[in-house]
């Protein structure tokens, strides 16, 4: 079977740019979270 | 509850199978245009744009779903319209097959689960559709299993056109008087007639059913016959 170098290196190519698109729009759409530490703390009491 | 899913996650979905497709039409390159890669790499960097911390400030969820569901059809049709491509005018049928088992019908339950998932859960009904009655939705569903009957009735067994419309007609206008005059005999007529048309539903699917097999298995006989011949 004749290799045909023109199609692996389109292939390669558009491959490498598919990788960075889907990693890039992935990490953007982790980011859309929001992410916040709430904490509740109970105020202190004197009796007196 | 809000929804676990961000709206944009639709996009996401968009943009992954625009790259496969992008990738796929490369390996099929004989049989498509050779800048039908490029076009569904640019179709995804475009979705990338769509995806955007910005955007949640400037639209709200209802908006934000909208589009980009509107994306994720956008990238299905493509798929649809590329195995009909492969089927209808290449005249690849095995090509076509392939391609939709592979690729198109795992893409569209993939979207359905999905999309359910996120409907379930949604802080905005999707669709808002009108409140139907018991009387539309028995006139509704009695009219889908009429179809559903008459039209298998009429490709298995080929009758006279007018006998199944007026079957199926005078069935569905029996039942739209009756739910439109509701007599006394109330729910029983309803539970005798879905059970008539569900029996029936079967019956029309068994010999549909039965007639594919037996034509499948001619066929099969027929392809051995010619083999053996040949031979």
């Amino acid at each position: 079977m004749k290799t045909n170098i023109r199609k692996i290196l389109k292939f390669t190519k558009l491959l490498i740019t598919s990788l960075l698109i889907a990693t890039v729009s992935a990490q953007i759409y982790d980011y859309m979270y929001l992410n916040a530490n709430v904490g509740v703390q109970g105020m202190a009491l004197d009796y007196w | 509850m809000p929804s676990p899913l961000q709206p944009e996650f639709f996009v996401l979905v968009g943009i992954d199978l625009f790259l496969a497709m992008s990738l796929l039409t490369c390996l099929l390159d004989r049989h498509f245009a050779w800048q039908l890669p490029y076009v569904y790499q640019l179709a995804a960097g475009f979705g990338h744009l769509i995806v955007s911390r910005e955007f949640m400030a400037s639209f709200g969820e209802y908006m934000r779903f909208w589009y980009s569901l509107l994306y994720l059809a956008v990238a299905l049709t493509n798929i649809v319209a590329l195995n009909v491509y492969l089927g209808v005018i290449k005249r690849l049928m095995d090509y076509a097959r392939i391609f939709m088992a592979a690729v198109t019908v795992p893409s569209l339950t993939l979207t359905v689960f999905f999309l359910s998932n996120y409907a379930e859960v949604a802080v905005h009904p999707l669709v808002i559709l009108p409140q139907m009655g018991w009387e539309a939705a028995f006139v509704g569903i009695v009219a889908f299993d009429t179809l559903v009957v008459g039209l298998g009735t009429y490709v298995f067994f080929k009758p006279r056109w007018w006998y199944i419309a007026l079957g199926a007609g005078a069935t569905i206008t029996i039942a739209a008087a009756y739910a439109a005059y509701k007599p006394s005999w109330g729910e029983a007529a309803f539970i005798a007639s879905a059970t008539t048309l569900a029996i029936a539903c079967a019956i029309v699917l068994a010999l549909s059913t039965y007639v594919l097999v037996k034509i499948w298995i001619e066929t099969l006989k027929e392809r051995k016959n010619e083999k053996e011949v040949k031979t």
